[in-house]
């Protein structure tokens, strides 16, 4: 390489093409030919040893398929996605997420999977909602990787510190009336709860609670007085400083500066498996997971158990087989599920999840044992989320700050979200 | 000399695209396309992932009614108007004090442009945070004399003011223009003037100034594009939104959020040929303001 | 205004002569304490410059955990477990991405001087048909954001099959695409009076050995300036390279660093810090070496 390097340097153009070319495998077009396979998702350090070992193994059975992995953390991932998919060169097996779903697949990127399903790719063992997860107008393209719900993330210790207790479920008004209690008696910079009032994915517990789903056939469902109720439920909690102000929310917004992390909240909203991320941050108290609150107290109608994250195959893959294989492999097999684990959520089968026999004390064996508890009482799944909605959820969240910045009012902002909604939506 | 026809001239002008041939293989085959194609998609509706679809001047139309994009125009010249300044007076004063011949100036400069070699880096999402947080350094500094500061980097009204801040510590790139400027100034000029009785002032406002004007001028114009480009900073520090309430929302990181976050990659389009116009006016009048203070060595016989 | 050019003296080969200026400068009254407070000043304002990055280099030794609400510049519990895990690091040790990255820089660093300087000449020196337009043209290719050329650019090189290669990377800087570099050496090439060029010419030196002998030389400070720039914006760069890489052994520093965060799961902040400033030590050797080539260039050309 040593030589290549330096004959580069005598000229440019051609002769810096091919020594710049050689090092790697060839260069050019590596994947999307028939015995060759670009599988790519999004993730850190953990997904990416995991999916290695998997393809591993993958490779080992199928030594006529040629894979390439690629690789991103997930922002950048989509960025590069939507350029290679631009420019007719996506990957042929990738990583989706319910959020850009409806982009991809309404526009024919992604290969519809609805003959493969069942045949190719096994999903007579996923979980009920979720093999249906990624059907969209009737078409199924995605497979899902992951069972998923929400959750609130507790620390007991911090509340039992003040004498509290920990209820095992609320209703959203006995929750503020915790989270007011708890952050009068433990005085200044410490907070009942964390502002869950931009997130828009919690937005969807409560909305199916008091009234519709958010969507419905691709438009806003929901009424405006019930986004406005959640905006004000959360500005009243702010003003009681019983959740943290938009700007020391604002400071936060990753798990290692969120206010559970640093010991200032006992609660925190998000999605199941964000157990496993939060509890290393919090070191002196075991994290319980629990129920979002209800209209009522232990009510999970509001709740749903659905894949949110795919496998999906890029419409322009020349090797639809191969790209089936793969993904049966990476959701069926035994040892693709032991090498993954949970680092792409909680498996998307009971199968996978005895497999795992993930112990009963740690953050993932909560998780799932989570899942399973609620997994009867949830509320029927709802639709793919609607074009449009990565858009929306920075709207809702924008909203939330300025309310609680002072720059707006629950029912402006409501009003705001119901126009941008028809923008967004509306073409 | 030169000929009056136009095949003469174009022959006398041979050895020139000779020497631009590299440059002119570049612009055709790599630059202009895009450039081209990217004016086409704005007059286009283009998720990226489906074709563009034709749609004439609505892209633009949109930006009159569009509050995001007016407030994103605001902050951009709110930002290019406090950080350019600041940073062209601040990298021109320490490239002069460093040009003095102090000993260890090596080191100094290194230092000094330690803070730009981090350029986009992640790394200073959490270092601005750490010093412009509610908890950050400056609070705690502040605290000492009995102050309570704002969270600076979560407040929308102080935000934007931290990323003028991180402009003005990134100044190594002008600086060491500068540096390289002043040492092509000839020594014995100085000296001339020096032994005329000439002070250190005069000497600089008279001499220094007038030929590094070119390079002034260059920092100038190079920083104003920069400045009105500026992505990395806010995209790092506020994790890409904008935030908080769109205080750094910065033009093209608006236009970002357009093209790869909405998939409204024509609306994009038409915003970044827009900035093109912008930036090419204040370039246009840089260059004619520049014609009056300007000096370049290689016009003497012109004067 | 006055002109500052007359007061030129004839341009003789005059040698360097800062050091003598220098030694009777510091005989003068007062020029000490002057001194004093310029290094207090710069030691000062050198302090607020680098606080963050010595807070970084003190977090590089904390567990992510501890890392985050502690402005105290003393690690509570120092170990190099960031180190040794972040070298060993996502999928190929730091080393391999190191060595990508340098190769890029280097390829870099050739393309945009030789095209850069080539273009550079002609706009500052030559007159030729369509000069003023294609100077507008050069300015105007570097005002347009690079998210909407991307796309397009993207398909050229995909029908090029240069996806998955450096040469998106490369093959642009020896094609002069960097215009910034042409303008700022059009900008030192105007501050070089024209008569040396005319001397040269008349001793027989054709353009191009005028712009081999008499100008390359005297733009060394420039040039140096373009490598630097060259150097660690190519190092810096991460868009481009997050396009076009993807094999995982081909990695870059700056996509290999990020793989330490993912803001959809477990970021390890002190590994990334541990790594950050290794891979900022290539630089700064780089940016110091360079530097001293500036101040060296200077002196061996014979001009100052």
């Amino acid at each position: 390489m040593a030589g290549l390097t330096r004959r580069s340097f005598l000229g440019f153009g051609a002769a810096t093409a091919a020594a710049v070319a050689l090092p790697g495998c060839g260069g050019g077009d590596s994947g999307g030919s028939a015995d060759g396979l670009r599988v790519a998702w999004y993730g850190g350090d953990p997904v990416h040893k995991a999916m290695d070992k998997a393809l591993a193994d993958f490779t080992a059975d199928h030594a006529d398929l040629k894979l390439s992995t690629e690789r991103a953390a997930f922002g950048d991932y989509w960025d590069k996605l939507a350029t290679q998919t631009a420019g007719r060169k996506g990957p042929d097996v990738f990583r989706m997420s319910m959020s850009y779903y409806s982009e991809y697949a309404q526009r024919g990127a992604l290969l519809d999977l609805t003959d493969k399903a069942g045949s190719a790719i096994k999903v007579d063992t996923l979980d009920k909602d979720v093999a249906e997860s990624g059907r969209i107008d009737g078409k199924l393209m995605g497979i899902g990787q992951s069972s998923i719900t929400h959750a609130t993330f507790r620390n007991p210790q911090l509340v039992e510190k003040l004498g509290g207790k920990l209820p095992a479920e609320w209703s959203w008004d006995s929750f503020a009336t915790f989270a007011k209690d708890f952050a009068g008696d433990a005085g200044p910079g410490k907070y009942g709860t964390g502002d869950a009032g931009g997130q828009f994915q919690i937005f969807e517990v409560w909305s199916r609670e008091y009234g519709t789903e958010v969507f419905a056939d691709g438009k806003l469902a929901v009424a405006k007085d019930v986004i406005e109720g959640w905006f004000a439920y959360w500005q009243d909690l702010r003003k009681a400083k019983a959740a943290p102000g938009a700007d020391v929310t604002a400071e936060g917004g990753s798990f290692e500066t969120s206010q559970l992390s640093k010991g200032a909240s006992p609660i925190e909203f998000g999605w199941v498996q964000q157990l496993a991320f939060y509890q290393p941050l919090v070191k002196d108290a075991e994290l319980v997971v629990g129920a979002v609150p209800g209209r009522t107290a232990g009510s999970l109608k509001g709740q749903f158990l659905k894949a949110l994250d795919f496998w999906s195959v890029s419409g322009t893959t020349k090797n639809p087989d191969g790209a089936a294989q793969v993904i049966d492999f990476l959701v069926n097999d035994d040892r693709a599920v032991k090498a993954i684990g949970l680092t792409l959520g909680v498996p998307p089968s009971k199968k996978s999840r005895d497999l795992l026999a993930a112990q009963p004390n740690t953050p993932a064996g909560r998780a799932i044992a989570y899942v399973e508890q609620i997994e009867q009482q949830v509320g029927p799944s709802p639709q793919p989320w609607p074009k449009g909605y990565g858009e929306l959820g920075t709207v809702f969240t924008r909203l939330n700050q300025d309310i609680g910045f002072g720059r707006t009012d629950p029912a402006a902002a409501a009003d705001k979200f119901a126009s941008e909604a028809g923008r967004v939506l509306g073409a | 000399m030169i000929s009056k026809t136009l095949p003469g001239r174009l022959r006398e002008s041979l050895p020139a695209y000779a020497f631009l041939a590299p440059w002119l293989i570049g612009l055709f085959g790599l630059t202009l396309i895009p450039m081209v194609l990217s004016l086409y998609y704005s007059f286009t509706d283009y998720s990226l992932l489906a074709p563009p679809v034709w749609e004439g001047l609505a892209n633009y139309q949109r930006m009159l009614s569009d509050d995001r994009y007016q407030h994103s125009l605001v902050v951009t010249f709110t930002y290019v108007l406090l950080s350019v300044p600041l940073e062209m007076v601040f990298a021109l004063a320490v490239a002069v004090v460093l040009n003095q011949g102090l000993k260890a100036v090596a080191f100094y400069r290194a230092v000094y442009y330690v803070p730009s070699l981090l350029g986009g880096s992640v790394a200073i999402a959490i270092l601005w945070r750490q010093i412009f947080g509610a908890d950050g350094l400056v609070n705690q500094v502040l605290g000492t004399v009995g102050l309570d500061g704002p969270g600076w980097i979560s407040s929308p009204d102080t935000s934007l003011f931290t990323l003028v801040l991180l402009r003005v510590w990134q100044f190594g790139a002008p600086m060491v223009i500068f540096l390289a400027g002043l040492r092509q100034i000839p020594g014995d000029v100085l000296e001339a003037a020096e032994v005329d009785g000439a002070g250190r002032v005069r000497r600089f406002v008279h001499i220094t100034l007038p030929l590094l004007s070119p390079i002034i001028f260059f920092n100038l114009v190079l920083q104003i594009i920069g400045a009105f480009q500026a992505f990395t900073p806010a995209f790092i520090v506020s994790g890409g939104s904008g935030g908080p309430s769109d205080s750094t929302l910065f033009y093209t990181l608006y236009l970002y959020q357009k093209a790869f976050g909405s998939f409204e990659m024509g609306y994009a389009a038409a915003m970044a040929w827009v900035l093109l116009l912008i930036i090419a006016g204040f370039t246009a009048a840089n260059f004619v303001m520049g014609k009056r203070w300007v000096f370049y060595a290689d016009e003497r016989e012109a004067r | 205004m006055s002109t500052p050019v007359r007061q030129r003296p004839p341009r003789t080969e005059s040698a360097p002569r800062s050091v003598p200026r220098r030694t009777r400068a510091a005989n003068r009254q007062g020029l000490m304490s002057r001194r004093t407070v310029a290094h207090a000043a710069i030691i000062l304002i050198g302090l607020v410059m680098v606080y963050p990055l010595v807070w970084m280099l003190s977090s590089s030794f904390e567990p992510t955990t501890e890392i985050f609400g502690s402005t105290s510049l003393v690690p509570k519990s120092p170990s190099l477990d960031n180190y040794s895990a972040g070298w060993s690091g996502p999928g190929a040790p730091f080393s391999v991405y190191l060595l990508n990255s340098l190769l890029i820089c280097a390829l870099t660093i050739v393309g945009n001087v030789l095209s850069c300087s080539l273009a550079a000449y002609a706009f500052a020196r030559m007159s030729f048909v369509g000069r003023r337009v294609l100077f507008g043209v050069m300015l105007g290719t570097i005002m347009l954001p690079a998210h909407v050329t991307l796309i397009a650019q993207y398909s050229i090189f995909r029908d090029l099959g240069w996806v998955d290669t450096y040469l998106p990377l490369v093959v642009p800087k020896f094609l002069g695409t960097e215009a910034f570099f042409i303008f700022l050496m059009v900008q030192f090439i105007r501050g070089l009076p024209r008569e040396l060029d005319e001397a040269a010419r008349i001793d027989g030196c054709g353009v191009f050995q005028i712009y081999l002998r008499i100008v390359l030389p005297l733009l060394r400070p420039a040039l140096v300036t373009t490598a630097i720039f060259s150097f660690i914006w190519s190092y810096n760069d991460f868009f481009t390279a997050l396009i076009y890489v993807s094999d995982p052994a081909r990695l870059t520093v700056p996509l290999a660093l990020r793989t330490f965060l993912d803001s959809s799961g477990q970021s390890e902040w002190g590994q990334m810090f541990a790594m950050s400033l290794v891979t900022m030590v290539p630089v700064l050797v780089a940016f110091v070496l360079f530097q001293r080539r500036i101040v060296e260039g200077v002196a061996t050309t014979g001009l100052k």
